[in-house]
């Protein structure tokens, strides 16, 4: 635990590596890379639920940091910042995949059957294993707004703090918050089977 | 509102300890006699547990040596930046080029009212004037006898009468200029006596 501590104390941070690779530091902008890549992915991916356009997002998103470092400011944090290109990324993703629906029929049929997971008639406990449950989440989060989608994501399954989340964001601290909570409350009502209750399940089997 | 909705707004604030001591006892007090929000409570409890436990993806195992792929061409001026949106690269030229056949088109279609307008009376002046009196047969020996009337002078069409007319302008001008310079010379040519 100490020798832990005192890595994470000695750990040069985001905002020391971005500035060494901004005079030039390649080195520093792979440790970033290293540091970044898997959160970002989960991220992106629960944003766009897949996971080869989440990977090609993260991508870009590391592309644009080496290509705009001179843009960031130390005013933000390096989190903030990076967090803010691929969220804004993904977005424009799921506007490009709106606009491809709009001339697919086909793919708007598929996508509807898509969110059918949950098996109404069957125990979901006995059904669903750790797997499964993750689709299931999955979808309900893709099936959110995006406005809610951005917030849940970042503070539920990132865990920002509401401030952070303002700043990636650039909207107003009680925006967040109130959106935090419709989301969740919109959330849930997808979501009856995490919350069925063990003797209300098996009262009904019987 | 109803306690029902004001408790609703505050649930995420109740399940994170972010409620004031007074709005505390408000939501507790109401969750004591609302079935409804107190399972509201419960749900939004499991949902945070259930998100924080999600599945942890890694990136692929070739990640940075495509990233790295990526950085060298685009150091190179091989690769734009959206490489793996490169499908969508046409959209912008092929926009670009589809404006400028509109405006060739439409820069066309107008051209050719105006030229079929012209046209009857093969005279270079846009001037709807000169094409009406065009478009009459007057004789040409007429219009090249009248020098005093500009219009029908303008309206002569042939390149002989134009010519002849500047020559009969210029002889009129020149003798004029002829005349005015022998004016203006006389005098001096007396004062200078």
């Amino acid at each position: 635990m100490t020798t832990n501590r005192a890595r994470k104390k000695n750990r040069v941070t985001d905002e020391q590596l971005i500035a060494k690779f901004q005079q030039g530091d390649l080195q520093a902008f792979d440790i970033l890379v290293r540091r970044y890549k898997d959160q970002l992915l989960n991220f992106v991916f629960r944003f766009v639920g897949n996971r080869n356009d989440a990977e090609d997002i993260v991508q870009e998103t590391f592309l644009r940091v080496y290509k705009n470092k001179h843009y960031y400011r130390e005013i933000a944090k390096f989190s903030t910042w990076v967090y803010t290109i691929a969220g804004n990324l993904a977005k424009t993703e799921l506007r490009r995949r709106k606009r491809r629906k709009l001339f697919s029929i086909s793919n708007f049929v598929n996508e509807e059957r898509d969110y059918d997971i949950p098996d109404q008639e069957r125990n979901p406990e006995q059904q669903v294993d750790s797997v499964m449950k993750d689709g299931i989440i999955q979808k309900a989060i893709e099936k959110l707004p995006p406005k809610f989608k951005e917030v849940i994501l970042l503070r539920d399954v990132q865990g920002f703090s509401y401030e952070e989340i303002s700043q990636i964001l650039s909207i107003p601290l009680g925006t967040v918050k109130s959106r935090v909570n419709r989301g969740r409350l919109k959330l849930q009502e997808d979501l009856e089977f995490l919350f069925e209750k063990k003797g209300e399940s098996r009262e009904e089997i019987k | 509102m109803t306690d029902c909705n004001k408790v609703k707004e505050l649930v995420s604030k109740y399940v994170e300890g972010e409620l004031f001591p007074e709005t505390k006892i408000f939501v507790e007090k109401h969750l004591s006699i609302c079935p409804g929000c107190k399972e509201a409570i419960r749900r939004v409890k499991i949902l945070c547990q259930s998100l924080k436990g999600l599945s942890y993806l890694n990136t692929s195992p070739d990640f940075e040596e495509r990233l790295h792929q990526r950085l060298v061409n685009f150091n190179n001026g091989t690769s734009s930046l959206r490489v793996s949106f490169g499908e969508h690269r046409w959209k912008m030229p092929a926009i670009g080029v589809a404006t400028v056949l509109v405006v060739i088109v439409l820069f066309m279609v107008f051209n050719s009212g105006n030229f079929q307008s012209e046209e009857p009376g093969n005279n270079p002046q846009n001037s709807p004037i000169v094409t009406q009196q065009s478009s009459r047969t007057i004789p040409p020996p007429q219009i090249g006898s009248n020098p005093t009337n500009p219009l029908l002078n303008q309206s002569s069409g042939g390149a002989i009468q134009d010519s002849l007319q500047e020559k009969s302008k210029k002889s009129i001008n020149d003798e004029g200029v002829k005349f005015i310079d022998e004016r203006k010379e006389t005098p001096l040519n007396e004062s200078s006596k």
